[in-house]
């Protein structure tokens, strides 16, 4: 009480109301802001920031506000591409709960000293920016949302220790300068990904959930043999990631954010037709799969496969039927039945032309390619093959693609369908195979 | 007693002691959230209230100045129109602007817009440079206003923004596509006319002025013979108007004339002085004072950027540069280089010439340099120079490959003359002796 006694000896500071002069509240209230506010800000209390504040960006560089009519479009696709897929396979609790409050949007890419181009930060599991909407691509910017989203996360629920090991000796901070073979070799999605185990990551998890497993596998394929089995075994340990200490099912989420892509910008990373016969080498058959009675039997392919398995069955049941592309041009049609316990093949010799633009595929009955052991069991069938299974595949064109159903996450990447050209009831669908 | 009683107890005494205080004496009238809301808001209203809107001009670090028409509303959407290109001269766009407290009242266009590509960090969108694009600002502190002006600066750059109330004159014709015919008028005076000038009178005498417009980088340049036939020159940078040209920040002095305008009036055109004085824009046939009369005040010398080749340069003139540039690549100087650049500068006061060949193996951010020097003779009433050697090769690693201009200059006189290009003013070297020899250089 004495304290307050003094305190009316000397001159009191005024009260000074700083909403009159640091007021920072761009305050319009148009179609964009409404949208903006009901979509972002009241469902996810995440705001959305347009207009420029040279305060979030380095304060050395230039960087501009955006087009406002680039700021739905952008903000559209971080809805439909990025929250909407985790809400719905994380839940709603997690999503509002792990989704950066705070997301500043930019024009112009922010360019560092050295030429590199940032495209995106975040920052203390808070911020996000995203620079570059300017030149708005929902394909790329997707990449840099889920890319830094999984920096938010980490940030939260730090990346397993295991993850750093694996490619610990090869990380080099001038990842600018390295080039994209190198990076691939060392088994790196790319040269920003080599730069620290962080970034390896986050992009190697944007890879996945954006470009797709396909072109992931491809991109793994293509490395050398160290670099493919540490990029598997990022994989894996994402996904573990994901599924385990996040609760959030990989497999459905790079499915619901895919779909998404697919059924707007439908980026060639995500076509099917990029990887028929380099990367998937085989199609399997086999109507005890439960994949048909999920996604449905094909009247016309399982005809003909019951008439050949009718034949088959003199010597035991039929395991599967499997389309094999053993080079660029020839493939083989192959039939696995047990008889007694052993698995036997039957052989049957095909050229292919396939088009990577249009998915275009068209079987060619060739002479067989030998005379002894598969070719030779092939001939105990020949009969119920040249009634059956030549008619159904020989000089018919199909046009491979994704199988048209609505798969489930654990099935997403790994059914491929396969439709007669101008007759698209006439279809055959089956489980992807990577090695012969 | 309880708590609550205490509290009220508190409160008691707190409002008795307040009640014993001096007011406080404030050095400005008003606390300074008082004022700052003042500032802001009169900027703000100022900015609104101008019933036909804003003319304005603005520097740029890297080239001149850019002219544009600006509308504020109370919704904080500016629209605007800006002579960068064909279609911001004549498509009004709209986005937002906020007037702030920021180190100061600060304007802020704050979404896109033409004035947002001077900022651009991407060369691709307006030239420049990448990360500084033509160095221009996006924000800009208010610095002073008079009744129709108010004046801005740039916060990083510190370029003026002056903006003048427009008539609604001037409103109808920047709404309605005026801007870009005017502007085409006054290219298009500049491009016919090439070599213009204007006559003024000094202590008696009469002096013709040359004056030269670049387009492309916007800058104006006079220069004229002094009264003892040495030169001067001047210049500054200039934003298309409805009626000519303005140029900014106040003006260029020159020789005791603040030039301010080139302004058109009825089918000609004048410069404008600060004085109101008219002084009218004639054509000379040949340039008024000749490159040679220039070297050493307006220009000190020639340049051959890194693998750049200006048009005007005849087949011998590229032998020459390539066997210089090709080479610093090929290894031709036992190394190899990844940048450089030629040289040529004159001393005036020595009468020397340096021929300096610049090698670099970090595309150009440090250079070694050989040198080789000359003494000249100039002809004054030729303009031809004749070079005999002072010193040979000296220093940096490119001797070698400077050997056939350097062999070019002592076995040929040498005279220098303009060259124009789609807008752009080259300096070429011609040779008298060997006439089929001629290099176009950049301007130094």
């Amino acid at each position: 009480m004495s304290l307050i006694l003094g305190s009316c000896a000397k001159e009191e500071i005024r009260n000074v109301d700083f909403s009159n002069y640091n007021d920072d509240d761009p305050q319009t209230n148009t179609e964009l802001d409404k949208w903006l506010r009901s979509t972002f800000l009241d469902e996810y209390n995440m705001d959305v920031v347009y207009r420029y504040n040279r305060y979030y960006h380095d304060i050395e560089r230039n960087v501009t506000p955006p087009k406002l009519e680039a700021v739905r479009p952008t903000m559209e696709s971080v809805l439909n591409g990025y929250l909407l897929p985790y809400r719905k396979v994380a839940g709603p609790d997690f999503i509002k709960k792990m989704n950066p409050k705070e997301w500043i949007l930019f024009g112009s890419n922010s360019y560092a000293s050295d030429g590199s181009v940032y495209a995106g930060t975040a920052s203390a599991g808070r911020r996000v920016n995203l620079y570059g909407i300017n030149n708005y691509s929902p394909y790329g910017a997707l990449q840099v949302i889920h890319h830094e989203f999984v920096h938010i996360l980490n940030q939260l629920v730090n990346i397993p220790t295991d993850f750093e090991s694996i490619s610990k000796a090869d990380y080099k901070a001038t990842w600018s300068s390295t080039p994209i073979d190198t990076a691939r070799k060392y088994g790196f999605v790319n040269p920003y990904a080599s730069g620290s185990y962080t970034e390896d990551f986050a992009e190697t998890s944007a890879v996945l959930l954006v470009k797709g497993q396909a072109y992931f596998d491809n991109y793994a394929s293509t490395s050398s043999t160290s670099g493919k089995s540490k990029l598997k075994q990022k994989e894996a340990n994402i996904a573990n990631y994901f599924t385990s200490s996040l609760k959030v099912d990989f497999r459905e989420l790079q499915k619901e954010i895919q779909d998404y892509l697919k059924s707007t910008v439908y980026p060639n990373d995500l076509k099917f037709q990029q990887y028929l016969t380099t990367l998937f080498k085989t199609v399997t058959v086999n109507f005890n799969n439960p994949i048909y009675t999920k996604y449905g039997e094909t009247p016309q392919m399982k005809a003909a496969y019951d008439g050949i398995k009718a034949d088959i069955a003199r010597y035991g049941p039929t395991d599967f039927m499997q389309i094999r592309f053993d080079s660029s041009t020839a493939a083989t049609i192959r039939f696995a039945f047990t008889s007694g316990t052993t698995q036997y093949f039957a052989d049957y010799s095909f050229d292919y032309t396939y088009s990577r633009t249009t998915g275009e595929l068209k079987f060619t009955k060739v002479a067989q390619r030998g005379t002894t052991e598969t070719y030779s069991n092939a001939n105990l069938f020949m009969g119920a093959f040249t009634t059956f299974i030549q008619p159904y595949f020989d000089n018919k064109t199909f046009t491979a693609d994704w199988l048209k159903a609505d798969v489930s996450g654990a099935d997403y990447n790994s059914l491929a369908g396969f439709y007669e050209k101008d007759n698209v009831a006439n279809y055959w669908y089956g489980v992807l195979g990577q090695a012969l | 007693m309880n708590l609550k009683s205490i509290i009220y107890g508190l409160i008691l005494l707190v409002s008795i002691s307040s009640c014993q205080q001096k007011d406080l004496d404030l050095v400005f009238s008003e606390t300074p959230d008082v004022r700052m809301k003042t500032k802001l808001d009169s900027i703000s209203s100022a900015l609104i209230g101008a019933p036909n809107g804003w003319k304005a001009t603005v520097g740029t670090g890297l080239k001149g100045g850019y002219g544009f028409y600006f509308t504020f509303d109370d919704q904080q959407v500016v629209k605007m129109v800006g002579d960068l290109t064909d279609e911001s001269m004549t498509k009004l766009q709209e986005s937002n602007f906020r007037v702030k407290q920021d180190n100061g009242a600060t304007l802020i266009f704050d979404t896109y817009n033409y004035i947002t590509m001077l900022n651009h960090p991407d060369p691709a969108v307006y030239g420049g440079t990448i990360r500084e694009g033509l160095r221009s600002d996006l924000e800009y502190r208010f610095k002073s206003s008079s009744t129709d002006t108010m004046v801005f600066v740039g916060k990083r750059y510190a370029n003026e923004l002056v903006l003048v109330k427009a008539t609604a004159e001037e409103k109808n014709k920047y709404i309605s596509s005026s801007y870009l015919t005017a502007v085409n008028s006054t290219k298009t005076f500049f491009t016919n006319n090439e070599n213009p000038y204007i006559e003024f009178t000094e202590g008696g005498k009469t002096y013709q002025m040359g004056i030269a417009l670049a387009l492309n980088n916007k800058t104006i340049e006079f220069a004229s013979l002094e009264a003892d036939n040495s030169t001067s020159a001047a210049s500054g940078k200039f934003a298309f108007s409805l009626d000519g040209a303005e140029i900014i920040n106040g003006g260029v002095p020159y020789r005791g004339i603040t030039f301010l305008y080139v302004k058109k009036e009825a089918d000609k055109y004048y410069m404008v002085d600060s004085k109101g004085s008219k002084y009218e824009l004639k054509n000379s046939s040949t340039p008024i004072l000749p490159l040679y009369k220039l070297i050493g005040s307006k220009y000190v010398g020639f340049r051959s950027p890194y693998l750049t080749y200006f048009p005007g340069t005849s087949a011998d003139g590229l032998t020459i540069l390539k066997r210089f540039h090709e080479g610093l690549a090929s290894g031709a100087t036992g190394y190899l280089f990844n940048s450089g650049y030629i040289d040529i500068a004159f001393d005036t006061r020595n009468k020397r010439v340096v021929f300096s060949g610049a090698s670099s193996q970090s595309n150009g951010q440090s250079h070694w340099i050989t040198t080789i020097t000359y003494n000249y003779v100039l002809d004054d009433n030729t303009g031809i120079f004749t070079l005999t050697l002072r010193e040979g090769a000296t220093g940096g690693y490119t001797s070698a490959i400077m050997d056939q201009l350097h062999s070019f200059l002592l076995t040929s006189r040498v005279r220098f003359d303009y060259h124009s290009d789609s807008g752009n003013v080259y300096g070429k070297m011609i040779g008298v002796d060997t006439p089929n020899v001629e290099i176009t250089f950049r301007m130094r």
